[in-house]
């Protein structure tokens, strides 16, 4: 049944705009770092533009493909709000369009139908990643970044692959959000919030044991930050699976009066 | 419409250790949210193959009580079974059985009818057939490949319907059904309905705040009113306590001539010209010879459902 209630849930995106909208969006910021390292590259076109050539290249870095890759490791960083918008349409969706009551009266164990959304927005997600990847890789080569070397690039989409998988099981909380909240407006704004919280926390010791912290650690925004260890891996997959459990509880036992 | 075709034999744990329990079963069923009691210590029966009309005011509790009987409210007490089974221990189980279309009809508005009904099919198990079934018995055919969202209301729900019945369930349990219905709408839908219970022995409880539409299609009534099951009435005993409205040149001398003669249940003056008759046992048409015979002139005589009308309207707290 899992496997026809993930068929569901694909068939649900069909036509919805909102996949491309979300995937427009978040390929659009690997063309404004390209902007930026033209820019580092070429200091005559950056005063053309009226940009800060000196100030961006001391905050930013030289333009090259180790200062391009990292940044863009930065931005699947914040693929936690974007994973929270793939929620609250996946989970949240149910509820504002009214149509959880038709869901929870199908004789589908509620179980599956948790799992077969979190599946959903782990596949939307990781396809958006990848298009967001290659957006960067055409970008850096297409403006003639400096610096390529296929080590830097395997070490890149390592890096990669673990932001994805911890942005997956840390912005689960998202999925939890948009049921308790009963729409789309909570996983989103909560998550900002939470993004704050992490980022506060990456700036003390407590950084590793802080599921948004880690995240901003592995990316390399934050001071100190550096690849996690098992332990920081083990609480986000303990966090995942307490809030998957707490989603599956929530749509469960809570009433339904929408 | 196309006519239904027989019913899906049932079968599973639920058909066999329950052959003789009601299709509803609900006992002392009560629902409180904080200090307000939506539904108090409600029990009833429904009966297999009944079409059951779940009569109330706007917020008397209907909705909730349909939303406890489905599994999406869970009561503060008292338990309900579908066909003998808890809802609230066996709700997959249950859900097997039942059809269910809560309140408004919601899709989604992306998605065509047929993608909509794809959904349901898939996650009932059910065979491609019973799609096409559907399609064919709510009348959809033109608007299969149409997206949900650009539906007028009324196939809206005719849309919602069409997945209530789609896996060909025992029990039907629709909030409201012909909201947004055209008139010849709701004439096929009660059709369809009747012929479902009639023909394949589904078992339909519908709620309505609407007493004319429920009268003519349901074989029981229920009324909620403030949250209580106020009273049952089967509708069979009912329907031969015929009422008539006659309109006549001297109300009292008409009257006159009905009481001396006839043994019926009761007769009043609305007007100076104009009379209601409680016919009981009394055909109609005997009344209004019964006048003619007396010299009467009887201008006009109109059936009515006053007797039920003001029964409901005393039991809800409005005036008749």
């Amino acid at each position: 049944m899992l496997v026809q209630a993930f068929l569901c849930e694909l068939l649900k995106l069909k036509r919805a705009r909102i996949t491309w909208i979300v995937t427009a969006v978040y390929a659009f910021a690997p063309l404004m770092l390209g902007l930026m390292m033209t820019v580092l590259m070429r200091p005559a076109l950056g005063r053309r533009m009226g940009l800060l050539t000196a100030k961006a290249e001391l905050t930013i870095g030289a333009a090259n493909w180790p200062t391009y890759l990292t940044l863009t490791a930065a931005l699947f960083a914040g693929g936690l709000i974007v994973l929270a918008v793939v929620e609250a349409f996946v989970f949240g969706r149910e509820y504002a369009e009214g149509t959880a009551k038709n869901l929870l009266t199908l004789p589908v164990d509620r179980a599956t139908l948790v799992a077969a959304k979190f599946a959903v927005s782990a596949v939307w997600f990781v396809a958006m990643a990848a298009v967001v990847y290659a957006v960067a890789l055409a970008v850096g080569f297409a403006i003639g970044l400096p610096g390529f070397q296929g080590a830097l690039l395997v070490g890149s989409v390592r890096t990669v692959a673990t932001l994805v998988l911890q942005v997956l099981l840390a912005g689960a909380a998202g999925a939890w959000l948009a049921i308790v909240g009963r729409g789309y407006l909570a996983p989103i704004g909560v998550t900002v919030l939470l993004l704050l919280i992490g980022d506060l926390f990456s700036h003390t010791g407590w950084g590793p044991w802080v599921p948004w912290s880690i995240v901003l650690l592995s990316a390399g925004t934050a001071p100190g930050s550096a690849p996690v260890g098992a332990g920081s891996m083990a609480i986000l997959v303990i966090f995942f699976l307490a809030v998957a459990i707490a989603s599956y509880l929530a749509m469960d036992r809570s009433d339904n009066l929408q | 419409m196309s006519a239904p075709t027989p019913a899906r034999p049932r079968s599973g744990p639920t058909a066999a250790t329950a052959a003789r329990a009601p299709a509803i079963h609900a006992q002392e069923l009560t629902k409180r949210f904080a200090d307000v009691t939506a539904v108090d210590a409600l029990s009833m029966s429904v009966g297999r193959g009944q079409i059951y009309g779940f009569l109330g005011r706007n917020g008397a509790g209907k909705t909730t009580t349909i939303r406890m009987l489905v599994g999406l409210v869970r009561p503060t007490r008292g338990r309900v079974s579908i066909f003998g089974t808890d809802v609230a221990k066996h709700r997959r189980r249950v859900a097997h059985d039942v059809g269910v279309l809560v309140e408004t009809a919601t899709s989604y508005g992306n998605l065509t009818v047929f993608e909509n009904l794809e959904l349901q099919r898939r996650l009932t198990r059910s065979p491609r057939e019973a799609l096409d079934r559907v399609v064919a018995l709510l009348d959809l055919e033109e608007l299969v490949h149409r997206r949900a969202d650009r539906l007028s209301l009324g196939n809206k729900q005719r849309l919602g319907l069409a997945r209530a019945m789609l896996a060909r369930p025992a029990l039907l349990v629709l909030d409201e059904p012909v909201n947004g219905l055209d008139p010849v709408g709701i004439v096929e839908i009660r059709h369809l309905l009747r012929r479902l219970a009639d023909d394949e022995g589904v078992t339909v409880f519908l709620s309505s705040h609407n007493l004319g539409e429920v009268a003519q299609l349901v074989d029981r009534i229920g009324i909620i009113h403030r949250g209580r099951l106020v009273d049952e009435i089967d509708m069979s005993a009912t329907a031969a306590a015929v009422h008539l409205e006659l309109v006549v040149p001297d109300a009292a001398a008409a009257r006159t001539v009905l009481t001396s003669t006839l043994p019926l249940d009761g007769v009043r003056d609305l007007a100076a010209d104009r009379l209601e008759v409680a016919c009981g046992r009394v055909a109609p048409s005997a009344v209004i010879r019964t006048l003619v015979q007396a010299g009467v002139e009887v201008g006009a005589a109109c059936p009515r459902d006053s007797d039920l009308e003001a029964h409901f309207l005393r039991l809800t707290g409005g005036e008749p």
